[in-house]
């Protein structure tokens, strides 16, 4: 039986977005504009690119109701931060890109880690697939952690949470 | 089952499993459906699902997805080559922890790949949970042991064709967390 290669998170578009790297994981029931679940709180999704690329700035689909800021950026897997946007206010129901983010050149042959932090509860577009299901694609936390520190200390999470969040591969992101 | 190679210049995924596209990922009815909580499908199988490593890596942990009951059987998972030895055997151990969460078997450091492997889970029992998709994956065999993983994999199709349930378990190719 000869089985069609899924497609894999193409490095050629614009953007990469968390889910890309979940083989599926919360795919099954879609996004909904869903609570972040602890203030301060920062969640980690590994991802790795197949071609040298440069990650200008980050993105995240905002839910309704206004207020917050968030904070997105990209760890190695030693837990160093390397890049990050800083605080963002956060702006209702769009997909809202970050300006702020130093460029950061993303090489193939290594995992990343790309993150983000809120520091209230507001709404994200989010899936909320089985904790175990989260953390069995690598996806990793660490509380008290908004802005993004310099140094993190990962967790497996345990949250059935995953924002719509990612890198934008643009210079301009539109 | 012919299909193939993820594309060489790609990472494996950091905790690679039967939901990856290296593995059983690539099956449409474990992308489509999504693992629910479920007993194990039969004491002492084992069942073996092949995955592909693309690069050389490092085998930390091993790792399951218990479901909604916990601490009434043991586990263990493992790794076999293409020729069915086995290269990586994990702890028979009680499922514990935390339900719906995973738990992990802390192996020797072992260094496999690239090639075509298959992991393989074992349980004891019945009554403890696993997550698992409830339809089978063509490609995906099982065996019958009482005494855990074996040296040489025996593995067979599962009566009545679609292939065995395929649970939620792999490898973790990061040293922590």
């Amino acid at each position: 039986m000869s089985l069609a290669r899924p497609p894999r998170p193409a490095h050629t578009l614009f953007q990469v977005c968390a889910h890309d790297f979940m083989n599926g994981v919360g795919a099954w029931s879609g996004g909904a504009g869903t609570a972040w679940p602890l203030a301060n709180l920062a969640l980690f999704v590994p991802f790795s690119v197949s071609v040298p690329c440069t990650a200008f700035e980050g993105w995240v689909s905002t839910g309704a109701t206004a207020g917050g800021n968030f904070d997105i950026g990209v760890y190695g897997t030693d837990g160093t931060r390397l890049t990050s946007s800083g605080a963002t206010a956060r702006t209702v129901s769009i997909n809202q890109n970050t300006t702020t983010m130093t460029d950061l050149n993303l090489v193939p042959d290594r995992w990343y880690y790309m993150a983000m932090a809120a520091d209230s509860t507001n709404n994200y577009i989010a899936t909320v697939a089985v904790a175990g299901l989260q953390e069995a694609q690598g996806v990793c936390e660490m509380a008290a952690a908004y802005v993004l520190p310099a140094s993190a200390t990962l967790a497996k999470t345990t949250r059935a949470y995953l924002p719509q969040f990612g890198l934008n591969f643009r210079t301009t992101a539109l | 089952m012919t299909y193939s190679a993820p594309d060489p210049s790609y990472m494996p995924p950091i905790l690679l499993s039967t939901l990856s596209m290296e593995s059983a990922g690539r099956i449409p009815v474990t992308r489509l459906t999504a693992p629910v909580s479920a007993v194990w499908s039969a004491t002492n199988r084992i069942v073996y699902v092949p995955f592909y490593l693309n690069r050389t890596v490092t085998v930390y942990k091993l790792w399951w997805l218990n479901g909604a009951t916990v601490g009434t059987n043991n586990l263990q998972a493992g790794v076999y080559d293409e020729n069915l030895a086995r290269v990586i055997a994990g702890t028979s151990t009680l499922s514990a922890g935390t339900a719906n969460l995973c738990q992990f078997d802390d192996i020797t450091d072992t260094v496999i790949g690239p090639g075509r492997f298959y992991m393989a889970l074992w349980c004891n029992g019945t009554t403890a949970t696993v997550f698992r998709n409830t339809a089978g994956g063509v490609g995906v065999y099982v065996q019958t042991a009482a005494g855990g993983l074996p040296a040489t994999a025996t593995p067979a199709a599962i009566g009545g064709g679609g292939g065995a349930p395929i649970p939620v378990f792999g490898l973790s190719l990061r040293s922590s967390p």
